[in-house]
């Protein structure tokens, strides 16, 4: 066969003169421009940082307060449009590790917290334009910040452990360490957080919002820093050590009790609203019906008006609510609006928790004096004189169920830490009170399980 | 650019009305350079096409700018012309040849976010989405052989297509463990083969006086597999294995939906098992075109065999007591759905009368009837998804909640279903 036409094109176009025409992140700033060459403006952005990391999983229906409180049986969602805060929550035969809003939840913020806060440590070495005070003061307010990002971890997953060493290259995994090696790291946190605190400038070099008013210098929030030393020491049974960092904490029986610091919310562009103030949360029945009647009653009262005065300030009647075999008719009050503060910690739990510290001692008559002092003040209850040794820890858990309603789960907590979660109200056969959220599932996946 | 207002005035659209108002700036730059050389050859009476190129790319949106990355490709087809009784024509080809898809604009930075603050104080802090500082374009590789025949003078026309295409550092948006303080990173990871067959019959098996009617046939497969990953097998951030997600996992399809099924040996929730799959088995299309005199009628049938949806619409209706068949059976669905996410993935085959259209067009002496003003005028009704046969209970199994992506389909909460429309039209040329 002969060849009859051959069709040739040749098109080519050649590289222009080698330039860099790299182009950089037109929109945020690198996270190894900030390690590398922090300003004091980025330093102070990262700080402030934390303090929005720390409370973006609190006040919303999927937040810590909410979940927990439904765990607890403070509170209820009964929701047409998600029906696993019963499903899940309370009839669950475990909590679901693979849904990050609910068994898988309490992780993602709390770590991405932490890696902001070790990258603001990591970066302070290489700023220039704070003293060393000052570099002191983020110091001992960010490791303070770490301890509550990592107790919030491990308040919800207790047994199941977490990783605590996570200051590592994206894609290297710190191993899972046991419950009591985290509580050990959160009170080392706290006491190099101290330290620092001790050696810091006298004021912060970065504005700490609304929520830290009454603690806004290093000096004042030592005293932020022993409070939260305080209930951790508790949480591990260190009574002698919980009553001296209390001691240095700004437990004050004179005092509001609501003094303390809080989690601040805002309606300004770009701040973060508190969105507990929906219809669809509601209170567990059983907080009204174990509420106990005030001392004095007002004559010829009725309903919630005869109770608790804290049941009163944080309990209304509503409309009663059914869904999913759930009933209640009472909603919270504590958290009118959308910038409505949630608090961290505040005197009220550092005198209670004195009290707990007392009853590990043994002492019960110290007890038994701050248990009435919260029954008479904040609960205007008559102060019970039979308290002694077998009757008095029920009391106190039962006063922290109150003063602390609705504020982090501490009604949970604290049930699980005495062994005592089988006494919480079960409302339909076959539900159960679960004991801990399961380490999530992308977690177990990226650790090859 | 954008700007969200939130907590309007009554009545007001205004963006200043707004009680909350959020803007959002995102600016992009990409800066590409390419070059390519390509060489055709038309050889032995025009029955032999050669063809080969090279290609090179570099691109500011990979992690080493300067990088020049070539994709070389190099064709050859024969033509038989008349080799046999009936047939005019077949042609017999065969491809290869290299691609890039090259990284989207960002996915090589670690950015930290500026979007939050606190009373008025700015924040920033990670986003929890990482990139990765070597990205680099994924690389296809597709072979392909087909045939094209010519039959019957021209009335039916075969064409077959075999493939196969492997896409080496396939670009992933891997889920990472979240205690790092990143859910997902961008990454070049993996290998995915795709292989498939696509038939297609055309032909007009009636052509007479004035009376034609064409049809066209098609059927295409693909099987995908992911067949190596060089990270632990991950989960896309769905909705959780309670309902079914799709998972990316060395030797499984690339598409699977994995969920909930039973509960652990310990008792605890639960075993994660495949359900499901979002690609078909297979795909079919009929399409026809009837003409008579003046009228013509078109019609395309699909078909979709076999494959998955996760059904969250379903779960919002049973959760929120109010489906059609809540009792028992919405019940039921809620409470196995404590351990198995067996309720909600659903199948996903339809049949669909995807397109219809009847027209008509004037004959030319209805227009001379009107002084030939108009060279042309044709009356036309046609409507898109009229009907659809399928088992799946949600409004359309063809559904995306997550946009165009190439595997994050077929999950259904809620979204915006196909519509089905109507259209009449009436069109007139003047020249």
């Amino acid at each position: 066969m002969t060849t009859k036409h051959i069709h040739l094109a040749l098109t080519g176009s050649f590289f222009l003169a080698a330039c860099n025409f790299d182009v950089g992140d037109l929109n945020r700033p690198g996270l190894d421009q900030v390690l590398a060459a922090p300003t004091p403006a980025a330093v102070a952005a990262l700080a402030t940082g934390l303090v929005a990391g720390e409370r973006a999983d609190i006040a919303s229906r999927i937040g810590y307060v909410s979940e927990l409180g439904i765990l607890g049986r403070e509170s209820l969602v009964l929701s047409g449009s998600d029906d696993r805060f019963v499903t899940e929550m309370l009839n669950g035969i475990s909590l679901d590790p693979s849904t990050p809003n609910f068994g898988g939840n309490f992780w993602v913020n709390e770590y991405a917290n932490l890696r902001n806060a070790n990258l603001l440590l990591d970066a302070l070495p290489n700023v220039n334009g704070l003293t060393d005070p000052e570099k002191e003061s983020i110091r001992g307010f960010a490791k303070t910040m770490m301890a509550l990002d990592f107790l919030k971890v491990i308040n919800t997953h207790d047994v199941n452990g977490a990783p605590i060493d996570v200051d590592l290259p994206i894609g290297q995994l710190a191993p899972i360490v046991s419950k009591d090696a985290v509580f050990a790291r959160i009170a080392l946190l706290l006491d190099q957080a101290q330290g620092h605190l001790l050696a810091a400038s006298a004021a912060f070099p970065f504005p700490l919002g609304n929520g830290f008013t009454s603690f806004n210098t290093p000096a004042l929030f030592l005293l932020v820093n022993r409070a939260v030393a305080g209930r951790v020491a508790v949480y591990r049974g260190q009574f002698d050590s919980a009553l001296t960092a209390l001691m240095g904490s700004f437990l004050d029986t004179t005092a509001p009790l609501s003094l303390g610091v809080y989690h601040s919310f805002g309606n300004g562009s770009g701040d973060t609203q508190n969105n507990l103030n929906t219809t669809d949360i509601l209170v567990h029945p059983s907080i009204v019906t174990d509420a106990e009647t005030l001392a004095s009653p007002p004559s010829g009262c009725s309903g919630l008006a005869c109770l608790d005065r804290r049941v009163q300030a944080k309990v209304v009647a509503v409309t009663p609510v059914t869904l999913y075999g759930e009933t209640s008719g009472y909603g919270f009050i504590m958290y009118p609006n959308t910038d409505s503060p949630v608090p961290i910690i505040r005197n009220e739990e550092l005198i209670l928790l004195r009290a707990e510290a007392y009853i590990g001692q043994g002492n019960v008559s110290a007890a038994a004096t701050d248990i009435n002092f919260i029954r008479t003040t904040s609960g205007g209850l008559a102060s019970r004189t039979d308290l002694n040794a077998s009757n008095i820890l029920d009391e106190l858990l039962k006063q922290k169920r109150y003063s602390l309603l609705f504020e982090g789960g501490h009604r949970w907590i604290d049930a699980r830490r005495y062994g005592k979660l089988g006494t919480l109200p079960i409302d339909q056969p076959g539900q159960r009170v679960q004991t801990a959220f399961p380490i999530p599932q992308q977690e177990v996946n990226a650790r090859g399980g | 650019m954008r700007v969200i207002g939130r907590d309007l005035v009554a009545g007001q659209n205004s963006l200043g009305a707004a009680t909350q108002i959020s803007v959002g700036q995102h600016a992009e730059a990409v800066h590409d350079r390419g070059g390519y050389i390509q060489e055709d050859l038309l050889l032995l009476d025009r029955k032999l096409l050669l063809t080969a190129a090279l290609r090179g790319d570099s691109s500011s949106a990979n992690g080493h700018p300067n990088a020049v990355y070539l994709y070389p490709k190099a064709g050859a087809s024969y033509r038989f012309v008349a080799p046999a009784p009936n047939i005019d024509d077949l042609k017999l080809r065969i491809a290869y040849g290299e691609t890039g898809n090259q990284p989207l604009y960002g996915q090589r930075f670690i950015g930290l976010s500026v979007a939050q603050n606190v009373n008025g104080n700015p924040a920033i802090g990670v986003t929890g989405v990482a990139g990765d500082p070597d990205i680099r374009p994924e690389r296809a590789r597709e072979i392909e052989a087909g045939t094209d025949l010519l039959l019957l003078g021209g009335r039916a026309i075969v064409e077959l297509n075999l493939y196969q295409r492997t896409i080496t550092g396939l670009l992933l948006q891997r889920a990472i463990a979240p205690s790092t303080g990143f859910t997902t990173q961008f990454f070049n990871g993996g290998v995915l083969r795709n292989r498939g067959i696509e038939l297609s019959v055309e032909g007009t098996p009636v052509q007479y006086g004035n009376l034609f009617w064409q049809t066209q046939v098609g059927f295409a497969k693909n099987v995908s597999k992911i067949t190596s990953l060089p990270v632990p097998a991950y989960n896309y951030l769905d909705f959780g294995t309670v309902y079914g997600v799709h998972r990316i996992e060395q030797g499984q399809s690339a598409t699977q939906i994995v969920g909930n099924d039973g509960l652990k040996p310990d008792g605890t929730c639960c075993l994660i098992h495949k359900l499901g799959d979002s690609e078909p088995d297979f795909t079919m299309h009929f399409a026809n075109r009837i003409a008579w005199g003046g009228f013509m009628l078109f019609f395309l049938v699909d078909w979709q065999s076999g494959s998955s949806v996760v059904n969250i619409t379903r779960n919002l209706y049973d959760s929120g007591q109010n489906a059609v068949d809540q009792v028992p059976a919405g019940y039921n669905r809620l409470a196995q759905n404590l351990f198995t996410a067996r309720p909600y993935v659903e199948s996903a085959t339809f049949v669909k009368l995807r397109e219809v259209s009847l027209s008509y067009e004037l004959p030319p002496s209805a227009l001379s009837g009107i002084g030939n003003v108009a060279k042309r005028v044709r009356f036309k009704v046609s409507g898109r998804n009229l009907l659809t046969f399928t088992p799946y209970s949600g409004m359309d199994p063809e559904v995306s909640n997550f946009g165009n992506d190439p595997i994050d389909r077929n999950i259904d909460l809620a979204p915006f279903p196909p519509s089905r429309s109507v259209w009449t039209s009436v069109e007139v040329g003047f020249y």
